[in-house]
């Protein structure tokens, strides 16, 4: 396992109802996830590899989006995304100029909670890409 | 200091490849370590074609980038918006410099895809083939921590 690895699996863990923690850069790719459907495809229950690809896209997608008016209103760059639907959600974190980390909730997952845990998230990775 | 030869088998116990090699950026192979020994060779006789195409790509990328930057530029003196025209042209920037812009990625259709990233002092590529598209971002960080390696380790004799 890697660093990256280890450091989403404990966010994952701590998370109840995380169903993906991930590590993503923000030209659209996809650079780590936890849980993967490869190393164990009987207990995996999130999106497949497909999906996440293009939910990592979409995402790339509004912050780039948020980046004119929305960003110069705030006079910095737009941080953290949240999307909620009635089945969970995504919380997006913008780590440094060029990734972001991803958790994919399911319904009933608390707000707040992932909030700190994205924070913890972020400063860990943000070391690990030093 | 480590051969190619033995920074590369580190390269090919990354999650995720299949095939890496070193090569000049005239084409000439200095080293490679396979899973699958036909892979490198077909790998690496897209190498010289792939060169070109990234090289000729590059240029075509960057007078594109820099044709925006001047029409942007026309644009706000005519507007008279500094605000904008500081944010665009950070923007613009940003692309170029990025990690990622110093890469060629290619997808084949019937293998996976293959990187190209030119390795610190400019004489040497790294070309990695991958299992599938969902690798490419792991491995581009992972290749980070090698390309100072693989830009300075002895090339194996024979």
């Amino acid at each position: 396992m890697t660093d990256l690895e280890d450091i989403l699996a404990r966010s994952w863990a701590r998370i109840e109802g995380c169903r993906v923690a991930a590590v993503a850069g923000l030209d659209g790719l996809l650079i780590e996830r936890h849980p993967n459907p490869a190393s164990e495809p009987a207990l995996y229950s999130g999106p497949d590899s497909e999906e996440l690809d293009h939910i990592v896209a979409d995402v790339t997608t509004l912050f780039g989006v948020t980046a004119g008016s929305m960003s110069k209103l705030l006079g910095t760059q737009v941080r953290e995304l949240i999307a909620i639907g009635e089945s969970g959600g995504y919380l997006a974190k913008r780590i440094s100029d060029d990734i972001f980390c991803l958790l994919l909730v399911g319904n009933g997952a608390d707000l707040e909670t992932i909030r700190r845990e994205a924070e913890a998230i972020s400063r860990e990775l943000s070391a690990a890409f030093v | 200091m480590a051969t190619l030869t033995q920074v590369l088998a580190d390269v090919l116990a990354l999650r995720g490849v299949l095939a890496a090699a070193v090569v000049s950026v005239d084409g000439e192979i200095l080293a490679g370590a396979a899973s699958d020994t036909a892979l490198l060779d077909r790998m690496t006789g897209a190498v010289t074609g792939a060169l070109a195409a990234g090289e000729a790509l590059s240029g075509l990328v960057t007078k594109s980038l820099i044709g925006a930057r001047e029409e942007q530029r026309e644009a706000d003196d005519d507007a008279g918006d500094d605000g904008f025209a500081e944010a665009h042209g950070t923007a613009l920037g940003d692309s170029s410099s990025h990690a990622g812009g110093r890469q060629l990625m290619i997808i084949y259709e019937d293998s996976g895809p293959i990187v190209f990233t030119p390795l610190p002092g400019g004489e040497r590529v790294a070309v990695v083939a991958l299992n599938s598209s969902h690798d490419l971002g792991r491995a581009r960080y992972q290749l980070r921590g090698f390309t100072s390696s693989l830009a300075n380790a002895d090339v194996p004799l024979g």
